[in-house]
């Protein structure tokens, strides 16, 4: 039987060159069509790390210039955040060297003091570096240390040595109640030890950049120390996960006494001042991403009616050869072979030349598509169980016509 | 002599959707080995449906067709004709992508004998049909009908069985190659002890076979004994 089926593919050359062909495209043609929707979930999965979404915390209306204070209640709830990544805070203080009142200020507090929890808080001109102490490293601002970087100049100008522990009077600043007058209050006297430098030795003189940096967890800890109201200036942070901005949107609605996703409206106002808004940089994320899902989703929908295009297909030509070969199978059944194994016969031949097509047709693909092994199997597998099928259902039809009424006619 | 089918009171309807047709009405007769039977009858008679039962390719709606004794429902009918029946068309009906010996071959190679043995045995068979051994390596397509026929006839006695049906074996041949085939068959049943039944219009081939029964409407006649 199986000489006959190797006979039958081998002298029915067109035939047999006929399915490999339709198997191969098929296959090829299906690779590319899965390929497509795997390409445009690749391109919306690395969407998420090619394009994070950064957001800023901001006043009510917007603004981010001045004015901005993030309780300590809302800094902690940020910490705790489960959908967002590298929180990035700070504030700012004046500072100067040693003990002095309030009323000597002037020519005293002449130090701006960054406090950061991550060096790029801080931003540096390029050619402003920054140097460590042995021993220490940028990691140093994501903790609670009683540790300072000063700038060059001043460690020169001070004779400052690394590690001397310096006294330092602190002063922070707030908006009155009405955003309209400054009022500087004392933080207190200080000891910080010097572990770094800001090397200003080529300063860029149109650039503000800071005298003094200090761990933001430090300044946070003296203010509650002193039982003093904690607040950050500038809050950053990116989205953890771009691709659940929904529950992101929901964490931070819960976030804070208003919830930062909705600015708090009094009556008849436009904005209030009470509470701050955060900035979401999702509007080119959110059309990239809607567009990659909107490709997905047309294309997936095309999931079963190509599984029955693929059957259609298997069953449509397997009709049409076996239509062809009605007599052959008639004679089969004449011959004492029974209807099972006539079927398997001509079942068996079509399976050859159907994997030979699938063969081709994942050699193409290899070559055609950036898709994996696996991927190019799974798919060949869906195509060649499809067609198959086509080909089983044509078979029994055929297996149901009486073969003696077949070759009796002519 | 044995009795190699006995049928009793065989009817068959055939029913489809809308109707039921009665082709076969309460047939009774019975056939033996080394005798040449004919069956005649008009297009529609039911000769054919008869050929067919006989062939163990359908069963009777009604009646008994015994196989040897045995009940033609009880026994493995594809066993049945690979191993004891065989038919022969009128169209030939062989296998076109085979050679006239692979052909004769086939039913043998059904029967699991060996590919070395069953080529033997067909260039036996194709000689006993006066087949020329030039013919044996061609494509059916490549010979004549009645060489065509004759090779038909060898693949039909190379299955080994006792009994050959005959479906208007010579009706797609002329008069020179219809009275080989028909002395062809005589042979066979006179001399190698088959049972021939052939169904056929032709009276040329009805007066040359021992038993001839006449069909009509479905009922079986005895025409000549």
């Amino acid at each position: 039987m199986y000489s006959y089926i190797i006979k039958n593919i081998k002298r029915q050359k067109s035939r047999s060159i006929l399915v490999v062909l339709v198997n191969f495209v098929l296959v090829v043609l299906l690779n590319l069509y899965f390929g497509l929707i795997g390409n445009y979930q690749t391109q919306l999965h690395d969407l998420a790390a090619n394009m994070p979404i950064k957001c800023m915390i901001t006043n009510p209306d917007g603004t981010m210039e001045v004015g901005i204070a993030v309780s300590s209640d809302t800094l902690r709830e940020l910490q705790a955040a489960e959908q967002i990544r590298d929180l990035d805070c700070s504030t700012q203080l004046k500072a100067g060297f040693g003990e002095f009142e309030k009323a000597y200020w002037e020519g005293n507090l002449n130090l701006d003091v960054s406090v950061v929890n991550k060096i790029d808080s801080t931003v540096l001109p390029e050619n402003i570096k920054v140097a460590y102490q042995e021993g220490w490293d940028e990691t140093l601002f994501a903790r609670a240390e009683k540790v300072c970087l000063l700038r060059k100049s001043d460690v020169e100008e001070q004779g400052i040595a690394y590690g001397d522990e310096i006294l330092f009077t602190v002063y922070y600043y707030r908006y009155d109640d009405r955003r309209r007058d400054v009022d500087i209050l004392e933080l207190g006297h200080v000891y910080l030890k010097v572990v770094g430098q800001i090397d200003d030795s080529d300063p860029v003189e149109s650039w503000e950049y800071p005298d003094m940096l200090v761990p933001f967890q430090t300044v946070w800890d003296a203010f509650e120390e002193r039982q003093i109201d904690f607040t950050a200036e500038a809050v950053s942070f990116y989205v953890k996960d771009p691709l659940a901005l929904n529950a992101f949107k929901e964490e931070m609605g819960q976030i804070g006494e208003y919830g930062l996703m909705e600015i708090y409206k009094g009556d008849g106002a436009k904005f209030s001042y009470k509470g701050s808004a955060l900035y979401v940089q999702d509007g080119i994320f959110i059309t990239m991403a809607s567009r990659l899902k909107t490709a997905i989703r047309i294309l997936t929908a095309f999931f079963v009616p190509m599984g029955i295009l693929v059957f259609i297909v298997g069953y449509v030509i397997s009709h049409l050869l076996a239509n062809g070969r009605v007599k052959e199978f008639a004679l089969f059944r004449s011959l004492g072979v029974g209807a099972a194994r006539s079927v398997w016969v001509f079942w068996c031949e079509q399976l050859v030349l159907v994997l030979a097509g699938n063969v081709l047709g994942c050699l193409a693909a290899l070559f055609v598509n950036e898709q994996g092994i696996r991927e190019i199997l799974t798919v060949c597998g869906a195509a060649f169980g499809g067609y198959m099928l086509g080909t089983t259902i044509a078979l029994f039809l055929l297996a149901k016509e009486k073969p003696l009424e077949l070759l009796a006619s002519e | 002599m044995d009795k190699v089918i006995e049928a009793v009171n065989v009817s068959y309807i055939y029913q489809t959707k809308y109707q039921k047709t009665k082709a076969l009405s309460e047939v009774s007769c019975s056939f033996e080995r080394g005798k040449v039977y004919a069956i005649t009858g008009k297009s529609g008679s039911g000769k054919s449906t008869f050929l067919s039962l006989l062939a163990g390719l359908d069963v009777p709606t009604e009646g008994t067709l015994n196989i040897g004794g045995e009940d033609m429902r009880k026994i493995n009918r594809d066993i049945y004709r690979l191993n004891k029946a065989s038919v022969i068309y009128q169209a030939f009906h062989l296998f076109p992508l085979l050679t006239v010996l692979e052909n004769v071959m086939f039913p043998m190679q059904l029967q699991h004998v060996s590919t070395k043995e069953a080529k033997v045995r067909a260039q036996e068979y194709l000689k006993k049909v006066d087949l020329p051994e030039t013919l044996y390596k061609k494509m059916p397509s490549m010979i004549s009908g009645g060489e065509q026929q004759r090779v038909a006839i060898a693949r039909a006695i190379a299955s080994g069985g006792e009994i050959l049906l005959a479906d208007e074996p010579t009706g797609n041949l002329d008069s020179q190659n219809e009275r080989v085939i028909v002395d062809l068959l005589c042979k066979l049943a006179h001399e190698e002890n088959y049972a021939v039944i052939v169904v056929t219009h032709n009276e040329a081939v009805a007066a040359a076979a021992d038993i001839v029964y006449g069909m009509s409407d479905g009922a079986l006649s005895v025409v000549r004994e």
